[in-house]
């Protein structure tokens, strides 16, 4: 419909010539802020559908900001674990067999020596049980109560430094160690199967048939292999291996300060065999920051993109409609023209129209976008990360691609001629 | 109706009756001379829609373009209200070439000079009877403070002053072609150009919009309507035939 009038304008206009402005009276300029009333007007005469085209945009951009809001706070949340777990882990492996001085499990003192390193919270010496050990509530009891289990020998501080939280009784102390006393912490799951509530020594458990007490229950941290349905022993345990269990080199958790892993993992072999350090294995947890970014890099490309094509639906939905309402005004249009805007104030009015409805958009979607990242952090108990940049550029974002979208309609309905006015049936 | 800004010929003389046949001594000047005008709409194939006409339009008298349905009527009245450009042939709107004007200076002058009134109102149907009455203002860059006031005053001219702030959808077609002129003088333009303005009406309605406009050709200012109805043609002081695009 608009093509052949098109035609028939650029041939009006190439007949009208040279330009004869000067003798000519200026022409009339809608002003830019009667523009915008107009296209106030034209919006609120037109809300139900002025609503329609709005909720287009808040749903693409409210999905935008959601997907990039809680991939934000999923990676946060990640890398708060990261963070608290791992990047503050190094653990020293002993050698296998004896080498230059080096046992494979050294005695006591040698977490002594790490804790007086500067960045070092706490550290203790863990010795895993190499054989599958029998834990049973008898004696002599030929049912192995914790068939998956292990038994770690452990110097007191070693669990917190492995990020175990007593829920019940007490931690042993060196003492304990010191006086050579069998007794044993157990985890949450291994005291739900053996049925141990963990209360003042009153537990006894059998491993190879040597009596142990429990002195209390400990919470695993999760996804934690080792300690999940172990059976801890005081560190003697290792040494003297009361129960036959053939315990392996020994380990030295060492917890430190955050970022102070890979100085700790370089000095710990030196403190520990000043003699041959190359004999210990130092595991550092990997960079946190570069973990950070390898998680968030490969989500956000995969939500951006998804953010993209929900916004652009949105943009879609915003040109169609202002699409179609070019269309249905074109009798409005031509009476404008004939009334004296120019083509550029009904291409500037059609603009500002869908600038607006993309601004009223953006801020419906971005208050909708920061109350679904919020709701769902909520949900899932992470920490809301949004970037406060985010929330402003919404609006804005919403402005633009209003503005976009509405450029075609725009310059379709500065094509609509003065003289469709005079068409029958317009 | 008043026109506080009258008019150059104001007070001469002006009675319709008298018509065409007042004598070319009392003839006012012409507001509009067409000379050898003709229109080609390009094809395929192209349609000779006007060809060689020649007229002029007065302040003060009421002209009627009549003539059977594609003889070229519209084409016509596009060309005289500069909605679109005539192929070949010079038309004066005020002694003033517009063959030559840029489209800028044509949507100026048309802007200022001329009214219009269509047979399908073209009433914005989002915006008031004042607002819809204003735009003229609004386009020509008019400020805002002498809007509302103008606009009132012509509502209020064509028997209205109640029905400022309702949408025109609410209103008869009767109604609704009164608001349509007022629109078309609210700028107190000097020709008002007319396209079948009572097609759409009824016989009570039609009248009482001719009333209007002969009301206005009383304030010297010309009118041009094009009309099927013989009642219309015949309050004509001047009546042009078009016939396959030739006038007579
Ligand atoms: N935009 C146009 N493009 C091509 N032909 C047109 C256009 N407008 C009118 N015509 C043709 O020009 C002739 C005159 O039309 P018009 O002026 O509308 O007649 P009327 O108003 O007397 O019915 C008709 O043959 C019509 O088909
Ligand atoms: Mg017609």
């Amino acid at each position: 419909m608009f093509r052949s009038r098109r035609t028939r304008e650029r041939s009006a206009d190439v007949e009208a010539g040279p330009d004869a402005e000067g003798t000519a009276p200026a022409a009339p300029r809608t002003s830019a802020a009667d523009l915008l009333v107009q296209a106030f007007l034209a919006l609120f005469g037109r809300r139900f559908r002025t609503l329609l085209t709005m909720v287009g945009i808040s749903v693409g951009l409210a999905a935008a900001l959601a997907t990039l809001g809680i991939t934000a706070s999923a990676a946060g949340a990640v890398s708060d674990q990261f963070d608290a777990l791992k990047a503050t882990r190094v653990t020293v492996k002993y050698p296998s067999e004896p080498v230059a001085g080096v046992r494979p499990r050294p005695d006591g003192g040698d977490a002594q020596r790490v804790r007086g390193l500067n960045g070092v919270r706490t550290a203790g010496l863990v010795s895993k049980a190499g054989e599958q050990p029998v834990v049973s509530r008898l004696a002599s009891g030929g049912s192995n109560d914790l068939p998956e289990g292990t038994v770690l020998a452990a110097q007191p501080d070693a669990l917190p430094a492995m990020s175990a939280e007593l829920t019940q009784g007490r931690w042993f102390d060196t003492g304990h160690d010191a006086r050579r006393e069998r007794v044993a912490l157990i985890d949450t799951a291994a005291a739900s199967r053996l049925t141990v509530d963990g209360g003042a020594g009153n537990s006894v458990i059998h491993v190879n048939g040597v009596a142990f007490s429990v002195l209390g229950v400990f919470r695993a941290p999760t996804g934690d292999t080792d300690l999940t349905g172990s059976v801890v022993v005081p560190y003697w345990a290792a040494l003297q291996d009361p129960a036959g269990l053939g315990f392996a080199p020994a380990e030295m958790i060492i917890r430190t300060d955050l970022g102070a892993a890979d100085q700790i993992g370089a000095e710990a072999p030196f403190a520990l065999a000043p003699g041959a350090p190359d004999k210990l294995v130092a595991l550092v947890p990997p960079d946190p920051r570069s973990l950070r970014q390898g998680v968030e890099s490969q989500t956000r490309a995969l939500f951006l993109g998804l953010a993209a094509v929900s916004l652009g639906v949105g943009a879609l939905g915003v040109s169609n409609t202002a699409y179609v309402s070019v269309l249905e005004r074109r009798s409005e249009i031509g009476l404008r023209r004939a009334l004296g805007a120019s083509r550029r104030a009904v291409a500037g009015q059609f603009c500002i129209e869908s600038g607006l409805v993309g601004l009223a958009g953006g801020v419906v979607g971005t208050v909708l976008g920061i109350q679904i990242t919020a709701v769902t952090c909520l949900a899932k108990n992470w920490l809301v990360v949004l970037d406060p940049v985010l929330t402003t550029a919404g609006p804005l974002v919403g402005l633009v691609v209003g503005l976009a979208a509405g450029l075609y309609p725009a310059l379709a309905a500065a094509r609509i001629l003065p003289a469709e006015t005079l068409r029958a049936g317009v | 109706m008043t026109d506080p800004a009258g008019g150059p010929a104001a007070g001469r003389a002006v009675d319709p009756a008298a018509g065409p046949a007042g004598g070319p001594a009392l003839d006012p000047a012409p507001v509009i001379e067409m000379a050898g005008i003709a229109k080609t709409y390009p094809g395929p194939p192209p349609v000779h829609a006007l060809t060689d006409v020649t007229l002029d339009i007065r302040p003060g008298r009421l002209a009627a373009i009549v003539g059977p349905s594609g003889s070229g009527k519209s084409t016509l009245l596009s060309v005289l209200g500069l909605l679109d450009v005539p192929t070949r042939g010079r038309y004066l709107l005020q002694g003033r070439d517009t063959t030559d004007l840029s489209e800028r200076a044509r949507t100026a002058l048309r802007a200022s000079t001329l009214g219009f009134v269509f047979q399908a109102f073209h009433l914005v149907p989002h915006l008031t009877c004042v607002q819809n009455v204003a735009l003229p203002l609004v386009h020509l860059g008019v400020p805002r403070a002498r809007r509302r006031p103008q606009a009132v005053a012509a509502l209020e001219s064509v028997g209205l002053g109640h029905r400022l702030d309702v949408r025109p959808t609410t209103l008869s077609g009767g109604e609704r072609q009164r608001v349509a002129v007022a629109r078309a003088i609210v700028h107190r333009p000097a020709v008002v150009l007319c396209d079948e303005p009572t097609g759409n009406l009824d016989t009570a309605n039609s009248a009482r919009v001719m009333d209007l406009l002969t009301g206005l050709v009383a304030q010297d200012r010309a009118v041009v309507v094009v009309t099927h109805e013989p009642e219309v043609a015949a309050r004509a002081d001047r009546v042009f035939k078009v016939v396959d695009g030739r006038v007579s």
